[in-house]
């Protein structure tokens, strides 16, 4: 079966007859990737589930406002990072509790007693690594590492340079490198 | 293999064997079982649930406060569900219960005797007592001073009656012979004290002894009195050993060296009878 072209879902949705068709053929179309996209960033299943319905909200009543300058799903990922750190904001500030920055050790705390979460402890070492990263270079390593996007997609995604990106990757690694060995030691 | 599969891998050689070793195993996040086919179902359902929604109210789903799913739709009969029988009740209740009051059992029942028996109270009282809250008897006050010295005057009476042939010296002037209050002491509680001395006020003041001239001085001395609280002024009539000695607490060490002084035969038994 023929995906949906971008264009014939937005041509979907922005009519008043079939907009139902193509808001489902949108989140057939994009709602793992972005699901991952948003795990990634609040861990926790049943945040990313609350994050990806909010998400698509959101997309529904701004995609008057998509002018396709961008691709749909830059467009539609810029949408949900903001959503995912905008949540964590919000979570943190009710429940006092860093999930990011500090030592990562809140991280390996929760993943370890998180069912959605099967990894072992390198992979939970991997993730508190991760947590101490900046924003931005988190998203470069996730995108790079796991999603295996070209540097010329993320730096659409990121509107940021390549060579940038590049360096903040290879940062990124040495960092977190050196996180899980010291805490082999 | 894609092309920038490839390149990934061969980037991560030249950077970090480690973390290319550790890369087949994945991220470690798992979802439950069918979440995707599932998704899209939940995430058109938020989506209709929101679109009925008032304008106000989608911007607060925005900002993240969510409803169940399908929650209007349950909505209108749950509340037809609560809606209390208002017909049994007067017209002018009838919204107050729609409203969610209630009331206690039999509430109505009782009400008018209740009304009644407070009326009763507010009449027998006057505007001023109504104010305070506070009810006393009418001319409680008029009569409160005379009942007070009769009263006062009843119990020294009997007092009299049961010391008439003592001799209380309590002149403290007078070292010639150990004082009774010396000698009894370990006998008698501090309270006693406290009504020797305001006996020896009265014999201080020069009235003859045995009769007792009471004013509104004698009044208060023996409110004092009763309320064992000893006047300052009256121990200014003692030396500071002897208000130390009075105001001691008796150990048996203090009663059994203080009888060693007494002679029992020169000890009046009757002295002991207050």
């Amino acid at each position: 079966m023929m995906e949906t072209s971008d264009e014939q879902i937005l041509e979907l949705i922005q009519s008043q007859s079939e907009w139902e068709k193509g808001f489902r053929l949108l989140t057939a179309k994009y709602q793992e990737r972005l699901y991952w996209q948003i795990r990634r960033i609040v861990l926790n299943h049943e945040d990313a589930n609350d994050v990806i319905q909010n998400t698509f909200i959101k997309v529904y009543r701004n995609i008057s406002k998509f002018e396709a300058k961008s691709k749909l799903y830059t467009w539609l990922y810029r949408i949900a990072t903001n959503e995912a750190i905008t949540f964590l904001r919000k979570k943190k500030r009710k429940e006092t509790v860093d999930i990011d920055g500090g030592d990562g050790a809140e991280v390996s705390r929760q993943l370890k007693a998180d069912v959605y979460f099967d990894g072992d402890e390198i992979q939970v070492q991997l993730q508190a690594a991760l947590a101490t990263l900046p924003e931005k270079q988190k998203a470069v390593f996730n995108l790079r590492y796991f999603d295996e996007l070209s540097y010329a997609e993320i730096s659409e995604l990121l509107d940021t340079s390549v060579g940038a990106l590049k360096a903040s990757y290879h940062h990124a690694v040495k960092k977190i490198e050196g996180f899980i060995k010291a805490k082999q030691l | 293999m894609k092309e920038e599969t490839k390149n990934i891998i061969q980037e991560l050689e030249a950077l970090s064997p480690f973390l290319l070793s550790i890369r087949g195993k994945g991220s470690g996040f798992v979802i439950p079982e069918n979440y995707f086919e599932r998704l899209s179902e939940n995430i058109e359902d938020s989506l209709h649930d929101y679109v009925i929604l008032p304008s106000f109210l989608k911007e607060k789903i925005l900002e993240g406060f969510a409803i169940p799913n399908h929650y209007f739709d349950s909505l209108s009969s749950e509340i037809e569900d609560n809606v209390y029988d208002a017909s049994i009740l007067p017209s002018t209740l009838q919204n107050v219960e729609a409203e969610g009051y209630v009331i206690p059992d039999n509430y109505f029942d009782e009400l008018p005797e209740e009304i009644i028996a407070r009326i009763e109270v507010e009449n027998a009282l006057d505007d001023d007592e109504k104010k305070e809250g506070f009810g006393v008897p009418k001319g409680y006050f008029d009569s409160l001073s005379d009942e007070l010295v009769d009263r006062i005057k009843e119990e020294q009476k009997t007092l009299d009656e049961s010391n008439d042939s003592k001799v209380i010296e309590l002149d403290p002037q007078n070292n010639s012979k150990p004082s009774l209050l010396k000698r009894l002491r370990p006998l008698i509680s501090v309270a006693a004290i406290g009504l020797l001395l305001v006996l020896g006020i009265q014999l201080f003041g020069g009235n003859d002894a045995g009769t007792i001239n009471l004013d509104s001085d004698d009044a208060y001395a023996y409110l004092l009195e009763e309320d064992l609280v000893v006047d300052e002024t009256v121990l200014e009539n003692y030396t500071d050993e002897e208000v130390e000695e009075m105001l001691a607490p008796l150990t048996d060490e203090s009663i059994e060296l203080n009888l060693d002084d007494i002679e029992l035969e020169d000890l009046d038994l009757d002295d002991l009878d207050f």
